[in-house]
């Protein structure tokens, strides 16, 4: 990457620390660089002081003097210190790391859904950002650290330049081929890491496997350990081969550089030492202890220095990733346009298609309907055959490939999202439950403060779905926390009641349009009786879209669509359908035979 | 989970304050990586002390040398050998340094990462179950076990750097004291005072860390939300976004405030930590060397470089040590819980001396059984007795939380029974072997999962081998046949050998959910069970493969026994017997014919679920003349 793009992906992260953590950014930067500077210069200082002081044999007063001075500053700076780093650099690291989450956060809820179909998705995303994020700490530290070795570097050179530039050019020479070798190495080590990354996914499935819960049953009733357990062991074989093929490499990379190393560092710069006092007698027994010694930490700040610069270039790799999520721009999400009309109007599909991203098969052909206000309208067919994927292009979740859908007569596209959506409650198969309160969960936002009609209103909702038994028995009511996420005496919730909660949205939301995927498939026998009773009822003023594979409920549907690999193949009410003896006829058939006992 | 929250707590409060625990811990782990790579191992150590120690000795003597050289009027040219003396020794240790930490590192980190890996999984898959739905198992040991690896690596590069800080430090010390005795009290006191100070300062620090833990759970919860799938939709659609976010900040908020009280304390202990050993020790030092000097004349110049010199290495080389003496103790801690997890003991073992189970007689036998998951908490089953005969085909239907999936969970001894017994073939199945005993179940799990493998791994569900390899392809092939996905795995271009998911192969297969399913209950008809065990098998099945399925499993299943949780009662009819589960009771039981005619709750369940169905046939009877079934229910 560019040099100019690597500074300017550090100064955003550096930005986020001086708005978020304004103490820390700059107590940093001024301690760093004054206390740490006149420390640096503390060890050879007083090394020549003390040496050039001993041997003129100056009075004992002034020796004194001068470490107390020196005390007196060392104590200074582990004040300061130990209040930076303990202190203001834990807090302001979490402040930065909320602010910058939150960010993210908020951009990614925003992100059209269909990116989140394709597999790249993770780790173009999600994988990448999470690691950005973690990198913005260490940015921010290899900064600091920049910062004092700089001003580290600059006095121990002022020293070397005032008591003998010569031995800084050895220095910088040895820093230079240093720099060199190791850059070849690190060459060679990333070539080999690149080569190992498949086969670490492969041995990281293994650590899934064996640590989710998820699993946990099935590796208890089988041997299918035995089948993960190679997989990981082929992969051990296959990472320790590519190492080992690499070692050797990596070795002769960087070995020419080692001793060009020794040969300024130990060799060049000691005998030069050794010539200025044996042979010419031009250097002080003080000055060449300050100058061995400075010459040493000078290089290997030096080194340190150099060795950040590629930090930097490694780092600002995650925090481009973060940049280009953070520019993203989603498509459908964030649209702004009219608002549709308060009255009813019919939804109208016309030759829609839709492929999913990265798909090769459109998963919607050629799907023409049309759904009148007041309507209940089913969607039925066989696993795979576009359903789901129907009700979420209705919602905006997703833009047609081909065609269009209209509310009355807008384009769908024209209007504002948010508001759009506004229009539908929907229940969908794979319905979640947030860790929030209940009401939240039926609300699906804030709950407003001592809003006693909404409470009413979420606990009818709630009664409708069939969730007032379990809710008289919650001493907390609506307010009662759900799920072990953010509370550990949340609630759990059965699988039944998890999904009555879900429908208890739909009933809440006083929208034109229900939407419910399968709303009945963890319910027993029972409790899917008075949903559909209920169901009923709320839906009087409404226009209801069901999917079901259960057929009994799509007897009270006005029309039925039968869909088939993405078409409609029937369309018409049950009594239709069924004189039509088509595939609907031959399906219910099947579904029914076994309650005719 | 008594055993898990005993083996939880005592490292934080009263082990970690024992450092030898934390020496003990290093010592294992060392001792688990010197088996796996002990050539790295012992290079590592010998590159440091050789590097430590050819430094060193420069810093100590170089300045001395000359010094003494010029008094003694030394030339140059005598000098040169020294200093070439002091290039090869760096040159070599350079080079040994880059071979060992960049050449043979990283393979042989493979073979250690290799080695613990496989000692944590055989651990994991004996863990009990109930380990894995306690939320602290995941903060406590999930996390240090992950990592264990990387910090098996630490520990290595941090020990043998250890050992080589010390010779140097010693080197030290030992030419200090040669000239000034003096000067090895006023150093290592303030030594010996630090250890303890950094040993508050680690804990200090780790417990931060444990009781931010939580709030750092709350927060990736939240990432989850966005980033996973299944919750995209629903935060499009609607606002429940903010509440979320709120919570987050919450969690920030108070994770800042934990912080900021360990912040004082930690920054506390840092300081006199310093002040102690750099400040104190400074002032004494110097002081020490100027008074020896001046007043007593009590050395040569020559040693008073060395001095000098000698107390500046020392302040550098114990930073040094105190860094990578806190690297070890972090390091120690988390090996700490690795530690206990690998002598956890399961409250389930595989005892080897049980019983085999024998297949021939696998009747079933729940006498007064009680189980609740937590000590203390309601009961989920209460008082249950059930007998199966083998070969009975048997389904348990019941309300959400009834009890039913508890029920075969107890019965495949994935948890023990909290009061009364399970007998199979009259035995206590605590008697048998583990393994044997789970061996006579054929599971389908409602929340089955597909592993990253062939088609044929995933049906068999252990390791193919050659010797029976036509057999297990025919195996397979007649499972999936009956499971009616043979024509989907036939037709694809590996054919059953085809790998599963995205995990590994980019062209890996992905089925559908009901394909899926398909799969999942080709395990049960591949393998040689004596019971197999139906969880809602059919819920992501449209109602025709539904049924296909249901007859094959039947077909597939005769004369083993087969029990089958749902609540879609029309599968129910073909039972032998069907028991009716209300908060963890057996409320009726009988065949369908039995408990139609009782009208008691299954009945009324029936009726309901079948009611518009029936109205729908009488009203539509000319379309059932040419049914299916021929039509001769109506």
């Amino acid at each position: 990457m560019k040099l100019k793009r690597t500074a300017s992906n550090i100064f955003l992260v550096l930005g986020y620390y001086r708005k978020y953590a304004p103490g820390l950014f700059w107590g940093q930067i001024v301690f760093r660089i004054l206390i740490s500077a006149v420390f640096t210069l503390q060890a050879p200082i007083t090394m020549k002081y003390l040496l050039d002081a001993l041997t003129d044999r100056r009075p004992v007063r002034e020796i004194v003097l001068f470490l107390t001075a020196v005390a007196v500053i060392v104590f200074l700076r582990h004040v300061f210190a130990c209040y930076i780093v303990e202190y203001l650099d834990t807090v302001g690291n979490i402040t930065v790391r909320e602010k910058v989450l939150g960010e993210v956060h908020a951009k990614a809820s925003k992100m059209d859904l269909e990116y989140y179909e394709t597999p790249q998705f993770y780790t173009d995303y999600v994988w990448a950002v999470q690691q950005a994020t973690g990198q913005f700490e260490a940015v921010y530290n290899s900064f600091v650290m920049v910062v004092e070795r700089l001003a580290e570097i600059v006095c121990m050179g002022g020293v070397m330049v005032v008591l003998d530039p010569v031995l800084l050019l050895f220095a910088l020479a040895m820093c230079g081929i240093r720099f060199v070798a190791q850059r070849k190495r690190m060459d060679r080590w990333h070539r080999a890491s690149v080569e190992a990354k498949p086969l670490e996914r492969e041995r990281d499935y293994a650590k899934r496997v064996f640590y989710l819960n998820d699993y946990a049953k099935e590796i208890r009733m089988s041997d299918i350990h035995e089948v993960v357990y190679d997989r990981f062991r082929k992969a051990n074989e296959g990472l320790h081969g590519i190492w080992k093929k690499a070692g050797r490499g990596i070795f002769a990379a960087g070995a020419a550089g080692d001793i060009g190393v020794e040969v300024f560092g130990t060799f060049g710069m000691y005998s030069y030492l050794a010539y200025r006092v044996l042979s010419t007698g031009s250097l002080s027994f003080g000055d060449m202890a300050a100058l061995s010694q400075s010459a040493g930490r000078f290089s290997q700040q030096l080194l340190g220095l150099l060795g950040f610069a590629m930090r930097f270039a490694e780092q600002s790799i995650y925090v481009e990733k973060f940049r280009r999520f953070m520019e993203y721009e989603p498509r459908i999400e964030l649209q702004q346009g009219e608002r549709p009309a308060k009255e009813p109007r019919p939804l109208v599909l016309k030759n829609v298609s839709f492929t999913y991203r990265g798909a090769k098969e459109p998963c919607l052909r050629n799907v023409s309907m049309t759904v009148r206000p007041n309507e209940k309208i089913a969607i039925v067919g066989y696993n795979g055959a576009g359903k789901t994927t129907l009700i979420k292009l209705m919602m905006r979740l997703y833009d047609p490939t081909e065609g269009t859908i209209l509310l009355g007569d807008k384009d769908i596209r024209e209007l504002d999202t948010a508001e759009y959506r506004k229009e539908f409650a929907a229940v969908f198969q794979d319905y979640q439950i947030f860790a929030a309160t209940l009401g939240e969960n039926v609300v699906m936002d804030h709950r407003k403060e001592e809003d006693s009609a909404e409470s009413d209103r979420i606990e009818k909702a709630l009664r409708q779905s069939d969730f007032g038994e379990r809710l008289d028995g919650l001493p907390l009511g609506i307010d009662t926390p759900l799920t072990r996420e953010f509370r550990l005496d949340g609630e759990e919730l059965s699988g039944g009641e998890r999904q009555k909660v879900a429908i208890a949205r739909a009933f809440f939301r006083d929208t034109h349009f229900a939407v419910m995927d399968e709303p009945s498939s963890a319910l027993d026998p029972i409790a899917e009786y008075r949903l559909n009773q209920n169901m009923m009822e709320i839906a009087r003023h409404r226009t209801v879209i069901f999917i079901s594979h259960r057929l009994s409920t799509t007897v009270m549907a006005d029309r039925i669509y039968m869909f088939e690999k993405g078409r409609i193949v029937e369309e018409g009410n049950h009594e239709e359908l069924m004189a039509l003896d088509g595939k609907y006829a031959q399906m219910f058939r099947k579904q029914s035979v076994h309650y005719q006992g | 989970m008594p055993g898990l929250s005993k083996m939880k707590k005592p490292h934080i409060q009263k082990k970690s304050r024992n450092r030898f625990m934390i020496l003990k811990n290093i010592l294992y782990i060392l001792k688990l990586a010197f088996r796996a790579a002990p050539l790295l191992v012992v290079a590592a150590v010998v590159v440091n002390v050789f590097q430590f120690a050819v430094n060193t000795f420069i810093s100590l003597f170089f300045v001395r040398y000359i010094i003494e050289a010029m008094q003694m009027g030394r030339s140059f040219q005598e000098t040169f050998l020294l200093i070439l003396g002091m290039f090869a020794a760096k040159a070599l240790s350079a080079l040994s340094l880059n071979y060992v930490f960049f050449s043979l590192a990283p393979r042989e980190n493979v073979k250690i990462t290799a080695a613990l890996m496989k000692m944590l999984y055989g651990q994991a898959v004996s863990m009990d179950l109930s380990c894995y739905e306690d939320p602290d198992f995941y903060d406590t040991y999930t996390r240090a076990n992950e990592q264990v690896a990387q910090q098996a690596q630490s520990v290595i590069e941090n020990a043998t750097w250890m050992v080589g800080v010390i010779v140097s430090l010693a080197m030290i010390i030992v030419t200090m004291a040669l000239s000034e005795p003096l000067i090895i009290l006023v150093a290592v006191i303030p030594v010996v005072l630090d250890q303890f100070l950094a040993k508050r300062f680690s804990e200090h620090k780790f417990n931060r860390d444990k009781n931010t833990a939580y709030e750092r759970r709350q927060m990736d919860y939240v990432s989850r939300i966005v980033y996973q799938q299944e919750y995209a939709k629903e935060v499009r659609l609607s606002n429940i976004f903010a509440p979320i976010m709120d919570s987050f900040a919450r969690a920030a908020e108070s994770m800042r405030q934990i912080s900021k009280v360990y912040g004082w304390k930690l920054g506390a202990v840092r300081f006199v930590r310093t002040i102690l050993s750099e400040l104190v020790v400074y002032l004494a030092v110097q002081g020490i060397i100027v008074y020896r000097y001046l007043v007593d004349s009590a050395y040569t110049l020559g040693v008073l470089t060395t001095l000098l010199n000698g107390y500046t290495q020392f302040t550098y080389v114990l930073g040094n040590f105190t860094w990578a003496r806190d690297r070890l103790y972090q390091c120690g801690m988390f090996v700490e819980n690795f530690r206990l997890f690998m002598e956890y003991e399961t409250k389930m073992p595989e005892n080897p001396e049980g019983k085999e189970a024998d297949p021939a007689k696998s009747d079933i036998c729940f006498k007064n059984v009680s189980f609740s998951y937590k000590e203390g908490s309601a009961p989920v089953l209460k008082d249950l007795n059930m007998t199966i005969g083998r070969g009975q085909k048997i389904a348990i239907v019941g309300h959400n939380g009834a009890g039913k999936s508890t029920f075969v969970k107890l019965l495949m001894r994935l948890y023990d029974v909290t009061e009364g017994s399970i007998e199979v073939g009259g035995t206590d199945i605590r008697e048998y072997r583990l393994g044997s005993y789970r061996k006579l179940f054929g599971t389908v799990f409602q929340d089955f999962k597909i592993f990253a493998a062939s088609i044929t791994e995933n049906v068999l569900l252990r390791r193919g081998s050659e010797a029976t390899a036509d057999d297990d392809r025919e195996r397979v092939r007649s499972a999936l046949r009956a499971s009616g996905l043979l024509g989907k795995a036939e037709g694809l271009e590996n054919g059953l050998d085809s790998q599963l998911t995205r995990e590994f192969d980019d062209e890996g297969i992905l089925l559908s959910g009901g394909e899926f399913q398909k799969l999942a209950i080709a395990r049960v008809f591949a393998k040689d069970c004596e019971i197999c065990i139906l969880d809602e098998p059919s819920s992501a099945l449209d109602p025709i493969s539904e049924s296909e399925v249901f007859e094959n499993m039947l077909k597939a299943c005769e004369g083993k026994t087969v029990i089958f949780i749902s609540h879609r009662l029309s599968t129910t009819v073909l039972a032998d017997r069907i028991y009716l589960l209300e908060e963890g009771r057996i409320l009726e039981s009988g065949s369908h014919r039995e408990l139609m005619d009782q009208k008691g709750r299954y009945a009324q369940m029936y009726h309901m679920q079948a009611k518009r169905y029936q109205e729908e046939m009488a009203y539509k009877a000319p379309c059932a003349e040419e049914g299916i079934l021929g039509g001769d229910g109506i």
